[in-house]
Order: structure tokens, then sequence, then C-alpha cells
């Protein structure tokens, strides 16, 4: 048993000691830079300077606009996604048995597979407002053209159109495969009861489907949360503040201003709240599963 | 591929045809006078400006001449300033030579990132440095507190850039004043044409243009920052919410109207592509998008456009916005020797000329009136005009002007998409650069 | 009746191709613009469809950047390698062996999977430049397999749970020793589970940008941050780009067609315990 137990703790240790160090040792070393005034490249300007970072933080009205518009974006980003992805979801079911579909399913769900950052580059080829070709063909049709990225008043909405693009596959695979574990007897009582579509949704599709969907949504809240890539190469997180996410307000003082102080204050923030974040959702799911078994 | 291979015979041979005529002419023996580096790679750090391509062609001159490799990584204008400065905070010796902007002056050399240049310059034949031939407002930028920073070889000055064509038709005059400005794209926005096209993109874009047009409307952005300031950090209080700076930003706003769609998220480049691909009448852009304006491949204005000297404040002295780039040594750099060897070599007068030639800003006085030059660019003669009334200090060049302009930048960006009244933007800006400044030890009185 | 189903059947199966194609367009204009030239480019109207089929982008990035891809494979590939090499022991051992606490343990990993890579940047940063590892691609590593690590433990507990436990204890009475169980037995047998933790191991690697974007210079420097060079403030090279976003997403694919039944594998059963 012993022996056992020194397996264990061998097998164990890298992994263990590893993440240690990915996540103590961070968050310790951020707490303390968040207390001071140290800049990179001002190695002149140092000195303890308590929780004056994190008030500053608190009454920031851009780092505000920052959570404001990351919340936004994932609550719409999430939203439209679960609504397609369930469309597609019970088109691809149905049609599962016809040969070659597959095929059409795995081109369908390449834009999750993409770099986001391509993800990114590519829109702001398509959605530029002189060259792009988004532009072209509402024109074609006789429309205005439409800013997109280029407009505070239409970014965000952009952001989030390329992000349910990218994304809603993800969510349409999980659904896919909730779907397909549903036993075909049900839907078979089901149309011998006489029952309408909504509720052979309601009270067949959505059992089978709440788990999957949670945790796919746990999986999107994070993705969202950290979402980097796709304002960096598009807006930086303009025009004026409308597509400023907390990682790019945070990005920008650590390697924009090189403020490591006033930005490890940010990121110490950002972890406490992405822990909220993940402790809710996971209360919420170890709540359901307790009451599905 | 041999059309590819004629066209390259054709560049090169442009390239090097005139610069063996220069060399017999002027017969610096570079032989002598660089260094073997056979076996070495220099590297160079620099931002992705268009003229980085004419590096591609000039920088193999120097591989010949001294066999060592170069490798040139060019970033867009942020991404330089950062990786700049974690090279210079991380010590590494990766790169060589820095390429750095005019604003960035002050914080490479207190953070002591970059070489101090005297004992080079002081060790190199002063025929081949010709330094008083350098634009003398740039002279001032590469030096800090008795430090030379770097050696100029792209100073840009933002010009005035109007359709001829357009500008005949409507019977209009190039814009000598802000209101004439305006006045212009007014009349020109019309049938799809639009009258301007403006730097509005968030952060360093529309921050940089800010500083552009502060002094064209007779304002300063602190007490002591203005032409002919004897000390322009003396008294940093930063003047962000004075009615000139004020009337900057609803400019900014004003024009909106007479700049074509999606004109929110245009920075440098696009702000020239809308002008070189006909969409509008009128620019004020850098020098050194000029030549792309010059360029068919780039361009479809070729022989429609003309240039003129920043307009200015009514009744005042002409304040074209100075800017643009050095090239410095690394401090950390292992190849100090070979670093110098290239930095002389590159802005010495004939090679800066081919630099020129191949789309570069002029550097030297002497260019600007060099028969070669003045045939192959037309507007050369509006930057000579220019360079009297230019400013070193038109951005600030302490350590904090990155941030500075960022940050003023960012407020500028929401005033003028409205999310802020210009004047709480304007005020909040003052606030958060003054607290900015104050931390940093400047006199600020407010 | 049986003829309406087929019939309704076909138009699925219509209305399906359409939504696929219509999803994947913006792929098909990138591939398009990857052979055109600036001028061509610079068309107004947008041209659809390239004159010629012109090389000379691809020709560009393969003559500049090859190192760059290089950095990516290698990365990739060392990452993914090193996450295997340290969450298979421990995925092994979370099934196999009685434990207090485990239900915490497992949470507890998985949580550091939670945490957004900006929160650890400037530590990160600063430790990487300290061990001298900026600007290598084994400081990227370093950090990429530790990014990794959690989701891929969790995934391969998932896999390795599946498998009946009898057979390691009859393997352990034949004499084995644990780690052979684990190498001879568990490995083989959940051959396809971690193929799943590979791939998904190696997408996060090839696609990361910021943790790059901070990690390396110049030397170490991956594809994916050379991508967003072609589109900067000061010079926006859209063919150079479209031809670099081609190059960047083939790999992926083509390890999307190869490994499809993978992929929904472990989306479902990684995550999804059914």
């Amino acid at each position: 048993m012993a022996a056992n137990r020194r397996i264990r703790n061998l097998f164990l240790a890298p992994a263990i000691i590893y993440l240690l160090f990915m996540s103590i040792y961070p968050l310790i070393y951020s707490l303390y830079l968040s207390t001071t005034r140290k800049n990179l490249s001002r190695p002149y300007q140092k000195g303890f300077i308590g929780f004056d970072n994190y008030s500053n933080l608190i009454t920031n009205d851009l780092f505000r606009t920052a959570i404001e518009n990351t919340i936004v974006l994932a609550v719409a980003s999430i939203l439209i996604e679960l609504i397609i992805a369930f469309f597609i979801a019970r088109l691809f079911v149905a049609i599962s048995d016809v040969p070659g579909s597959s095929i059409i399913r795995t081109v369908f769900i390449l834009p999750m597979m993409l770099t986001p950052v391509v993800s990114g580059l590519l829109w702001s080829y398509i959605l530029s407002p002189s060259l792009g070709i988004a532009n072209h063909i509402l024109r074609e049709l006789g429309q205005a053209p439409y800013p997109w990225l280029a407009s505070s008043d239409t970014a965000l909405k952009s952001v989030i159109m390329i992000n349910v693009w990218q994304w809603s596959p993800f969510l349409m695979l999980l659904m896919l495969a909730g779907l397909m574990s549903i036993p075909r007897e049900q839907y078979e009582a089901a149309a011998m009861d006489g029952a309408n579509i909504l509720q052979v949704v309601r009270h067949i599709e959505m059992p089978f489907l709440r788990n999957v969907v949670l945790i796919g949504i746990i999986f999107r809240v994070i993705d969202n949360f950290r979402l980097f890539d796709i304002i960096y190469v598009t807006t930086r997180g303009g025009p004026g503040s409308a597509t400023e996410v907390v990682t790019m307000y945070a990005y920008r003082e650590m390697f924009g201003f090189f403020n490591v102080g006033y930005g490890s204050a940010a990121a110490v923030l950002i972890l406490i709240m992405a822990n909220i974040v993940t402790l809710v959702l996971n209360r919420f799911i170890r709540g359901e599963e307790g009451n599905v078994r | 591929m041999l059309k590819r291979l004629i066209s390259l015979t054709v560049v090169l041979s442009c390239i090097l045809l005139p610069l063996s005529l220069a060399q017999a002419q002027d017969g610096v023996d570079w032989d002598a006078e660089l260094g073997d580096w056979s076996g070495n790679t220099l590297k160079i750090l620099m931002v992705g400006d268009p003229w980085v391509t004419a590096f591609d062609d000039i920088n193999p001159l120097f591989e010949e001449l001294t066999g060592a490799n170069i490798v040139l990584d060019a970033y867009g204008y942020d991404q330089t300033h950062e990786k700049e400065v974690l090279v210079g905070t991380s010590q590494s010796s990766d790169y060589d030579v820095i390429v750095f902007d005019a604003p960035w002056v002050g914080e490479f050399a207190e953070g002591g990132f970059v070489e101090d240049l005297t004992p080079y310059l002081d060790a190199t034949d002063p025929a081949i440095i010709a330094w008083d031939d350098f634009m003398p407002s740039f002279i001032d930028v590469v030096t800090w507190k008795e430090q030379i920073t770097g050696v100029p070889f792209g100073p840009y000055i933002l010009l005035s850039h109007y359709r001829t064509d357009l500008y005949e038709e409507a019977g209009l005059e190039p814009a000598e004043t802000i209101p004439d400005f305006v006045a212009n794209a007014q009349a020109l926005t019309k049938d799809g044409m639009y009258g301007a096209a403006l730097n509005y993109q968030r952060g360093s874009p529309i921050g940089q243009a800010w500083f552009e047009y502060i002094y064209a409307f007779g304002g300063k952005p602190f007490e002591s920052t203005y032409p002919g300031s004897p000390d322009p950090y003396a008294d940093m209080t930063p003047l962000l919410d004075s009615p000139e700076s004020i009337a900057v930003v609803q400019f900014f706003k004003d024009m909106l109207d007479y700049v074509p769609i999606g004109a929110e998220n245009v920075a440098w480049d696009e702000r020239a592509t809308l002008f070189a691909t006909g969409q509008v009448a009128a620019v004020n852009a850098w020098t050194v998008r000029t030549p792309g304006f010059a360029n068919p491949e780039q361009s479809i204005v070729v022989d429609k456009f003309a240039t003129a000297m920043f307009p200015h404040a009514e009744g005042a002295e002409p304040s074209p916005p100075l800017g643009g780039w050095a090239m410095g040594i690394n401090k950390f750099s292992e190849q100090k020797d070979m670093a110098w060897d290239y930095i002389k070599w590159f802005t010495s007068q004939d090679t800066l000329k081919q630099f020129v030639l191949a789309g570069g800003p002029p550097a030297r006085m002497s260019h600007m009136e060099d028969p070669d030059i003045l045939a192959a660019q037309h507007w050369i003669p509006t930057v000579a005009e220019s360079v009297p009334y230019t400013y070193a200090d038109c951005r600030p060049r302490i350590p904090e002007s990155s941030e500075i302009i960022t940050t003023i930048g960012n407020y500028v960006s929401q005033a003028v998409v409205g999310e802020m009244s210009v004047e709480d933007a304007m005020k909040a800006a003052d606030e958060d650069i003054a607290t900015l400044l104050k931390n940093a030890g400047y006199v600020v009185n407010q | 009746m049986y003829a309406r189903k087929r019939l309704k059947k076909a138009v699925l199966v219509v209305v399906a191709l359409v939504l696929t194609i219509l999803n994947i367009t913006p792929l098909i204009w990138t591939f398009m613009s990857g052979f055109k030239t600036r001028l061509e480019i610079f068309t107004i109207p947008p041209v659809w469809i390239p004159k010629s089929l012109n090389l000379a982008n691809y020709e560009a990035i393969f003559d500049k950047r090859l190192h760059n891809l290089e950095n990516s494979v290698a990365i990739t590939v060392g990452s993914t390698a090193g996450v295997l090499l340290i969450a298979v022991p421990a995925a092994f051992a979370l099934t196999v062996f009685a434990m207090k606490n485990k239900k915490h343990l497992e949470f507890w990993i998985l949580s550091t999977r939670m945490m957004p890579p900006i929160a650890a940047a400037i530590p990160l940063y600063l430790g990487i430049k300290e061990i001298g590892l900026y600007d290598t691609r084994w400081g990227v590593m370093l950090i990429y397999i530790g990014f990794n690590l959690p989701f891929a433990i969790w995934m391969a507990t998932t896999f390795m749970r599946q498998l009946p436990g009898e057979i390691f204890e009859a393997a352990l009475v034949d004499g084995c020793s644990w780690p052979q169980v684990l190498l001879r037995i568990a490995v083989p047998l959940s051959v396809g589970g971690l193929s799943t933790v590979a791939i998904f191991t190696a997408l996060f690697c090839w696609n990361e940008l910021l943790l790059a974007v901070f990690l390396t210079s110049s030397n170490a420097k991956t594809f994916t941050v050379v991508l967003t060079e072609f589109v900067g403030q000061t010079n926006i090279v859209w063919e150079l780009m479209a031809a670099g976003a081609v190059i960047q997403i083939v790999p992926i694919v083509i390890l999307t067609f190869l490994t499809q039944r993978y992929i929904v594998a472990g989306l479902t059963m990684g995550a999804v315990k059914q």
C-alpha cells in the first residue's frame, strides 16, 4: 500500500508541482507588484503605495467600461451561439443518416478550429469599410454601406458577429452529441402520443441537452473572459472605448505603458472575477447534476 | 519567371547604377572604412513603415561590402515601441540597431536602452557623417541632455496633399489655415468623393493627430512646450482642456462629415490608402506616404496630386509637425562596432540618397537640393519650405511620452465618437496626464 | 409518404449544404485573396477571382518567414509531447489510486485552467526572463505546457476511467509494476482518447497569440505573431495577410478532416460525461 502511495505521488508530483508554479507563483508575484508603482521602462519610478492601484482601478471609467463590454460580449455571443447551434444541430441530426453528411458537418465546424488571430484578420479584411467585400455586397444589393468595426455604434456588434461565427460550431457539436444520444423510441413514443414539435423539444430534447449545454456555456464564458486575439487585430479596443475588454485593458497597461504595478492590480481583479464566475457556474452545474442523478 | 527576372534586373540596376556613380564621385573608400563582418549577423528592429521595402534593396550592398548578414524585424507602430522597450528592459542582445521614433528619445536615453553615440561620432571621419547636413530640428530630436541617441535617417514632416484635378475643377486653393481646410473639405464632399481623411483610430493614431494639430490651432500641449521655449519641459502643466485643445477635438468631430465611412478606425495606413485609391480629395499625411502616392503600383492619383505646407493658425507662423526615425545602437548589443559601421554607412550621403530615391523621406539638407531627387520627387520643395518651421518637441520626448500620447488618444477618441462630451473628455484627460506627470516628478501647477 | 419524407430530407441536405458553404465563404474569400497582387487588392469593386495564380505572396512568406513557421511547428510538437509526458501519469494516478480529497484535487487542477493568461502575464514574463529563456522555444514550451496541463489531465482521466479496472489488477497479479501497467496497458488501450488530448493541446499551441506576443521577440517568434504584423497601424498588406492565413490554417483543415472522429469524441467525452 505504501508502495502504491509512493508510485501515486511520483505520477502526480510533476503535474502538481508544475501547476502550483503556474498558479501560485504568478498570484503571489502579482499581489506584490500590485502594491507598487513599478514601471518597467521607468526603473526610477518605484515605491510601495498600498492599495492605491486598486482604488484607482475601481474608480477608472475605462476599466469599468471594459468590464461592461466583456459582460455584454459574453452574454450576447453565447445567447446567439446557443440559438444558432440548436437549429443547426437539429438540422444535422435530421440528415445524419444521409451518406456524406459527416463531411458537410466537418466543413461546417471549420471556423471553430481556426486560429482566432486568423478569424480576426480575415474578418477585418472582409469588413474593411472601403476595400471590403461586405460593403461591396451591400452596395450591390442597393443598401447603404455599413461601418462594421470602424464605428463606435457597430464595432462591438461586429466583434460579437465574428465571435458567433467562430464559436457556434462548438456549441453545435455539443448539442449534436446530446441530441444523438436520445433513444429513437422516445421520439416514436412522443409521435404516438401526438406531441407537437415544441413538446418534443421541451420534454424530450431539453433534458438530454441540459448538461451538455451547461458545460458548453462554462467553456464559452471562460473563453469570452480571456478574449484578446480578435480585439487585438481588429479594433484594439476602439473606436472610443466601444470594444475595450478587460484583457485588452490589462495588456495595454502591462505591455503598452509597462505599468506593471497598476497592470498587476488589474490582473488580480481579473483573476478574482474569473474565479467568482467559475465558482458560480460550477455550483450551478453541480446543483444540476445533483438534481438529475 | 522570366518576367520576374527581368524586373529584378531592372530594379537592381536602378539601385546599383546611381550608387556606383555616386561612390565614384564622393570616393568614400568603404572597403577601408568598414570592418570585415563575415559570419556575423546584424539584427535591426524597426517600424514597418512603407520604406521598409527599400531596406530589402539597400541592405544587400552592406552585406556585400562587409560580409555581414542582415536580419530586419519590422512591426506596427505600437508593437515597435513595446518590443523595443522589452529589449531594453530585458537587457537583450538580440538586436544591434534600434530604430526609434522622436517621442521615444527621452525614454530610451533615460532608460539606458540605447548607446550614447557621441564617442562613435567623434571617432568617425566628419566627411562621412556630415552631421551639420542633417535637418537641424531633427538633430535636436535625437539629442537628449548632451547625449546623441541616434543618427537621423527618416525625419517626417506633415504635408498637405491635395488632388489638383478636383481642386482646379472646384476653383479651390490648397488650405493655408485650418478654416480653409474645413471649407475645402466641405466643398469637395459630394458625389461619392470625400473632402479629407484623418487619423481617428483610438490610442496613438488619434493621440498623435491631436499633437499634429494643437499648434495649428494656436495652442500648446504643456505650459512650456512651444517653439522657441528655453526648456520645453520646465513646466509640464498640461493644457488639454484649454480652448485651443477643445477646438482641435471639436474639429476632429466636425470633420467626420467630410471623411469616408469607417473613419473611426482609420490609422496611418488607411489615411494614406484612402487618398491613394482616390476616395478623398485631400489628406494631411507624413512625408513617408508621399512616394506611395506617386507610385503607380499603389496609387491611382499619381499625376493628380500636389503638396502644400501644413495649414496653420490664422495670423500665426506655420508649425508643420515633425516626427520620424533615427537609428541607434542597442546598449546591450554585443556587436556595437558592426552596428556603428552599418549606421554610418546607411546614413552617409550616398546611401541615404538611394534610400530617398527608393521612397525614404529626406534627412539631409543637401538632398533637398539634389537634382536627381528633385527630378524624381516633386514634393521635395514643400519639405524644404517646411523645415525651418519644424519644432523638435512638438510631441514631447520625455520618457512618459508614449503613455501620454496614447492616453490622450483614448480620451480624444471617446469624445469624437460621442461617448463623452468634448469638454468632459479633455478635462478627464487633463487630470489623468497631470497625475501621471506629477507622479513622475515634473512641475505641474494646477 | 415515403417519397415525401425523402423529399423533405433532400431539402434539408440542400439547406445544410448552403449554410455550410455560406459559413466558410470568408475562408474561400481569403484563399482567393492570397493569390492577388497589390493592385487587385486595391481594386474597387473587389475582384473575387484573381486574374492569375500569382504565387508571389506565398514565395515572400516562405522566403522570409520560414523560421517563424519552424518555430510554430517545433513549439507545437514539443509542448504536446511535454503535456502528454506529464499529464498521462497524473491522469493514470487519479484513475487507479484511492485518495482522500480526490474530488478537491481534481477540481483544483481544472480550476487552474480557468485562469486567464493575462492574469499571469507579468510574472510569467519576468520569470522566464529571469531564467534566461526569454525569446527561446524552450521558454514558450514551458509556459504552453503549463497552460495545457489542466485540461489534458482532466480529459485523459475521463478516458482512462472508461477502461475496465479489472485489467489493471490482472496485470498486477501477473507481476507487472505500476509503470508497466501504465505503459503497456493503460496507454495502448486509451490511445484514441490520448490522441484527442494531443490534438487539442496541439491546436492550442498552434493558435496561441497573447503569450507568444510577450514571451518572444525575434528568435522564437511564432507564426501567429507574424500574422498580426501584416495588418499594422502603419502598413497593411492584405495580400500577405491572406496568404499567411492560408498557410496558418491549412494544417488545421487537414487535421480536422483526418481526426474529426476524435474531435467530436474529445468534445463529447472529454467535456460531457454521458
